[in-house]
């Protein structure tokens, strides 16, 4: 609406390098607070959208996800490429990190490659300085032909000079100075250049990146020229072939070793490495990735993450749910008029999201981002990656499956960090196994409170043997491959708060859009449900396996119907049941196994549905199926070893 | 369509065949598991030869495993290799050259440097390396191993990487005082 500047041009730059070099601190620190979190056009992808008015301008400011390379293989690089080509950005700042500099430089080149505008952002030299290496910012410069701005971003250094320049580049869109590979190479990327410019494809890609591209065999880009031309396809495995007849290796390989020994090459001349003495993250390095106290860490980090989660998602759920109450009982009502019934059970459905996600998933997904940005939780999976062998999966599976102890269905979410299909159905099914916080106070509320914490725990303890037993199984049958760890092990940093809370406000902010609406539907029809007294001869016909087989009382089965819809309804439903003094009413190790069954016997129906979304209704189906085999067996054994105790 | 008894016979063939090509098979667990990768791979061979094709021959299944010991025989990643590629029945691929000098990244000693000479795997996690940096001229050094056969943690080009045991067994690389030894 500011129409008082002369010139009310709206540019747009973009973000882009490697994952862990404070691209998002930089864009924190740009945008502020206008921000706009949300998925790429049809895809999955976070795209974080901010805006910054700079020098009369407003500017847009877009955060690509971090990449190593502009190859195929995940859909970040495809999403960030196709960004590039198709919405053509005014600017692109290319953040570095001063400390890792030549693996870095290997995505600027290829960044060059794309003939776009940029500016090259060198952040966290201080951290760098530490480690003894100095970086010349003008001969890089001079070396690179894109102007240098040396940052801390998380101490706003650097960044206005940054804007300015980034604003001149944008206005100018000065002609990107090509970066040459080595003469045979060279030569033969020109003839495909030349050939691909004459016969007017049409493409939004630059003519030369298109024509390294086909020689390093890149199957989009191949279907694209292909489409439009079979004979150039036929003139890149010539050339191609001339080329691995030459460096006897894949023509792939010999781009990437050119890249890096240009990488390398400009990094001997504007770098300068002192030695020093181990620094504070070397050595924390040395612990937590220590044979022995390597395992101690993790088991902490973990296990401390889950104890800071009930602590004080307990606290301030009781606080919450004290407020509401006030308001409105919330205990199911299951009489009265259908109206009645139904608002008591979307008004319950709005309660428990609030007093349950809320205050236990906030304080989890912000320690969450703290361990995960300080570098902590790679060291974890760089330890725990010989037990995830034994589930099929590597040590990255770890975040997602920690992930589901707050919820399962972000958790399923967030297995796009694992490379193949077969690993994220892997680890979405082990995830199903983690008693997220709804579990957990089931398991507090009945275990803890009326046994004692002891078999609490224990029931903790069951359900990794469980996951490992179910897992090791699941990656017996389960087809397809599977990849090991490749991880980048970045240095110890202390997290930036802000980029903390935008984190886990993100992580909250999603989670509502998607567990909400089914909460409140979900437990409002089900109720509903019940009070037209359809629940009952279901409840009655799983009598043979809630009583016979479980030992558990005839209501049983009512319980566990609404724990489908949200586990911690298990726990509601008994208390509108029997009242709240359960010891009346269940014999201790009826609670035993009630929590333990309740904990594996299904998916809720939020998981359910992002499992399908994500593998399909028949996949969804095996893993409930899986489940509940899983329960029964596990429960009914626990009934009959556990009576002689009590 | 290949009927599986008939193929099963042709296992046991092709697995005789393997015994008494390769002493790898020593153990009934391995044998085992040899077998299995082997199934899935005739399976897809058998698809392709009669799908792709077109070939609808009687003896398909011998066909399959004739073509299959054949690939194996010519297969990159066979014999010559210290080890036999293990996670690579599709798409594998090696880079670099292979000689008697070198050593997988898993048996150096920690803090020792050497330079990567070859590569060998699956396409898309040869693709990966690269781009980490791992080419087939980068000097790296080990600077963890985890205990219980778990990752191994290397230093390249400034930045510090975690690498799965199998991944790092694939990776081979030249002790760079060795090589110094053979200049003098």
């Amino acid at each position: 609406m500011n129409e008082v500047a002369d010139e009310p041009v709206n540019l747009t730059i973009a973000l882009a390098g490697n994952s862990n070099v404070g691209k998002s601190v930089v864009f924190n620190e740009l945008t502020g607070s206008n921000q706009i979190i949300g998925n790429w056009p049809g895809k999955t992808i976070e795209r974080a959208e901010g805006k910054l008015h700079f020098e009369g301008r407003d500017i847009t400011v877009i955060d690509l996800p971090g990449i190593y390379s502009f190859s195929t293989f995940s859909m970040e690089e495809i999403v960030s490429r196709e960004y590039m080509a198709n919405e053509k950005p005014d600017a692109v700042i290319n953040v570095v990190d001063a400390s890792v500099l030549e693996r870095n430089l290997f995505f600027t080149l290829q960044l060059k490659e794309m003939e776009v505008p940029m500016v090259l952002c060198v952040n966290q030299v201080d951290v760098a300085k530490q480690k003894g290496i100095m970086i010349d910012t003008e001969k890089l410069q001079d070396m690179l032909g894109v102007p240098v701005v040396s940052a801390v971003a998380v101490r706003g250094e650097g960044l206005h000079e940054l804007m300015e320049k980034t604003l001149d580049v944008a206005q100018k869109k000065p002609q990107v100075k090509v970066v040459p590979y080595g003469a045979e190479v060279e030569k033969r990327i020109k003839i495909l250049t030349d050939i691909v410019e004459s016969e007017n494809l049409n493409l939004n890609y630059p003519s030369r990146w298109v024509s390294i591209k086909l020689l390093e065999n890149d199957p989009e880009i191949e279907k694209m020229v292909g489409s439009r031309s079979e004979s150039i396809l036929d003139l890149v495995q010539s050339l191609a072939h001339e080329i691995e007849e030459i460096h006897n290796e894949p023509v792939f390989s010999v781009i990437a070793s050119e890249r890096y020994s240009l990488a390398n090459q400009i990094v001997k001349n504007t770098q300068i490495q002192s030695e020093t003495k181990l620094t504070f993250s070397e050595k924390l390095d040395m612990i937590f990735t220590h044979k022995v106290w390597g395992y101690v860490m993790a088991a902490i980090v973990v296990g401390g993450l889950l104890l800071w989660t009930f602590v004080v998602g307990s606290f301030f759920s009781g606080l919450l749910s004290n407020a509401f109450s006030f308001f409105q009982p919330t205990d199911p009502k299951v009489s009265g008029s259908m109206t009645a019934i139904l608002w008591n059970g979307a008004f319950g459905g709005i309660v428990a999201g609030v007093t349950l996600v809320i205050p236990f998933v906030i304080p989890f997904y912000l320690m969450l981002s703290a361990i995960e940005n300080s570098g902590v939780l790679t060291r974890v999976a760089f330890m725990l990656d010989s037990f995830m062998h034994k589930i099929g999966l590597h040590g990255k599976a770890i975040i997602p499956m920690i992930l589901g102890y707050g919820c399962n269905v972000p958790a399923i979410d967030s297995t796009r960090i694992l490379e193949t299909k077969r690993e994220r159905l892997l680890a979405s099914f082990a995830i199903t196994f983690t008693p997220c916080a709804a579990r957990t106070i089931i398991i507090l509320g009945l275990v803890a409170a009326f046994v004692n914490i002891w078999w609490a725990l224990a029931l903790y303890a069951v359900d990794l043997l469980v996951i490992l037993v179910a897992g090791r199984m699941a990656s017996k049958v389960v087809p397809g491959e599977s990849t090991g760890l490749i991880m980048e092990l970045s240095s110890f940093k202390v997290p930036s708060l802000t980029a903390m809370l935008k984190q886990t406000w993100a992580r909250t902010k999603s989670l509502i859009y998607l567990v909400f609406p089914l909460y409140i539907i979900g437990s409002a029809g089900i109720q509903a449900l019940y009070a037209m007294g359809v629940l009952e001869p279901v409840s009655n016909a799983l009598a043979p396996l809630t009583v016979g087989w479980l030992g558990l009382p005839a209501f049983a089965g009512i319980l566990l119907i609404f724990g489908v819809v949200r586990k911690e309804f298990t726990l509601l439903m008994l208390v509108t049941l029997v009242g709240t003094n359960f010891a009346a009413f269940l014999t201790p190790v009826q609670m035993i196994v009630l929590a333990l069954f309740s904990m594996l016997f299904l998916p809720c129906i939020s998981t359910i549905a992002i499992l399908a979304r994500e593998f399909g209704w028949k996949s969804t189906g095996y893993v409930s199926l899986a489940n509940f085999a899983f329960a029964l067996v596990i429960g009914g054994i626990a009934f009959r070893v556990l009576t002689p105790f009590f | 369509m290949v009927k599986s008894s008939n193929l099963k016979k042709h296992y046991n063939n092709c697995l005789n065949h393997y015994k008494y090509k390769t002493e790898e098979i020593v153990t009934k667990k391995n044998a085992k598991k040899h077998l299995k990768r082997m199934h899935r791979k005739r399976h897809k061979l058998s698809f392709f030869i009669q799908s792709l094709l077109n070939f609808n021959g009687r003896n398909n299944g011998s066909d399959t495993c004739s073509a299959d010991t054949l690939s194996n025989d010519l297969s990159p990643c066979s014999d010559h290799i210290p080890k036999r590629c293990t996670n690579c029945a599709l798409g594998c691929e090696e880079v670099g050259k292979l000689e008697d000098n070198l050593i997988p990244i898993i048996k150096l000693e920690e803090h020792q440097k050497a330079k990567v000479r070859f590569i060998k795997g699956d396409y898309k996690v040869i693709r990966r390396l690269l781009d980490m940096g791992i080419t087939t001229d980068a000097t790296i050094s080990l600077i963890k191993s985890a205990p219980l056969n778990g990752p191994v943690e290397i230093a390249v080009r400034g930045s510090k990487l975690a690498l799965g045991r199998e991944i790092a067994s694939n990776i081979f690389v030249e002790l760079s005082d060795q090589k110094m030894k053979v200049k003098n």
